[in-house]
């Protein structure tokens, strides 16, 4: 190719990049994972932080448009699911990752083209709405049986303390962690 | 993150341990695109929450810092200094501060 041929297929290139950029599939995502805190631009596109996204959509610009939103999106669907719709094969593709990097089974894992390492640490970012918790800091619901007894102990450490029951034993259980 | 080495530095200096010295921060990527006005004037960009940079810091500076970008929903790319940077490429300072640069 010489270097006319080439520069008319990169003009080519870029006109076709701009044009789906302004694509409505391109900007609902994008609307979308900007307003969550997932993606940063320096370009004003309305913010959408109710949208719902199909995940087909989304797929779509991240292939054709933009890579980081693949990058972000298992993330954005584990954090997000009622937002998100999709086929039952992407979504069990999406499960298998959410459930790799729970079990930190991570071999070979991937996302059209987009390694699980890229994948995994917006699992664990701080979002900007603070209400969804990253991954890791997610509390998990657990069942005791204590006798009455232990359960008046706790009801009147939490009136003295002014902190939940909750605090209470996992303030013990990591002062006898360090023992 | 100045204000909380300065107050660090004050308590080593009671207790006579060596200060904190002046950290610099390298950013590269998509980041410092993001940060170079003249750039962001020309170019549409996105980037993700990766901050790709040379750190030369203290170990307590440090942490602050890892600290800082996880309550902004941002992460440290610990593999930064993989990343090429081209022979003829500019460093532009953009902050100074009295512990950092």
């Amino acid at each position: 190719m010489n270097k006319n041929a080439l520069i008319k297929k990169i003009n080519k290139l870029a006109q076709q990049d701009k044009k789906r950029r302004l694509d409505p599939r391109y900007l609902k995502v994008m609307g979308f994972l900007v307003a969550k805190g997932f993606l940063y631009t320096n370009t004003k596109i309305p913010l959408n932080p109710n949208e719902h996204i199909n995940l087909k959509e989304a797929i779509w610009a991240g292939r054709f448009v933009e890579p980081r939103i693949l990058e972000v999106l298992p993330a954005a669907y584990e954090r997000f699911k009622k937002h998100f719709s999709g086929d039952a094969d992407t979504i069990e593709k999406l499960e298998q990752i959410i459930d790799g990097i729970k079990r930190k089974n991570n071999h070979k894992i991937e996302f059209y083209g987009i390694s699980i390492e890229k994948i995994m640490p917006w699992f664990f970012i701080q979002l900007r709405d603070k209400r969804s918790k990253p991954f890791d800091k997610r509390k998990v619901s657990k069942t005791f049986r204590f006798k009455p007894e232990t359960v008046d102990i706790l009801k009147s450490l939490k009136e003295q303390s002014g902190q939940s029951e909750t605090e209470i034993l996992e303030n013990l259980i990591a002062d006898a962690k360090s023992m | 993150m100045n204000e909380a080495i300065e107050f660090e530095n004050l308590q080593r200096l009671k207790e006579g341990i060596l200060a904190i010295p002046k950290s610099e921060v390298l950013i590269f990527g998509q980041m410092s695109l993001m940060l170079n006005a003249s750039v962001v004037k020309i170019l549409n960009l996105i980037q993700t929450g990766d901050m790709d940079a040379k750190l030369q810091m203290d170990y307590f500076t440090k942490i602050k810092l890892l600290d800082f970008l996880e309550k902004n929903g941002l992460v440290y790319d610990e593999d930064s200094h993989l990343v090429w940077i081209p022979e003829n490429a500019k460093v532009i300072e953009f902050i100074l501060e009295d512990n950092f640069e």
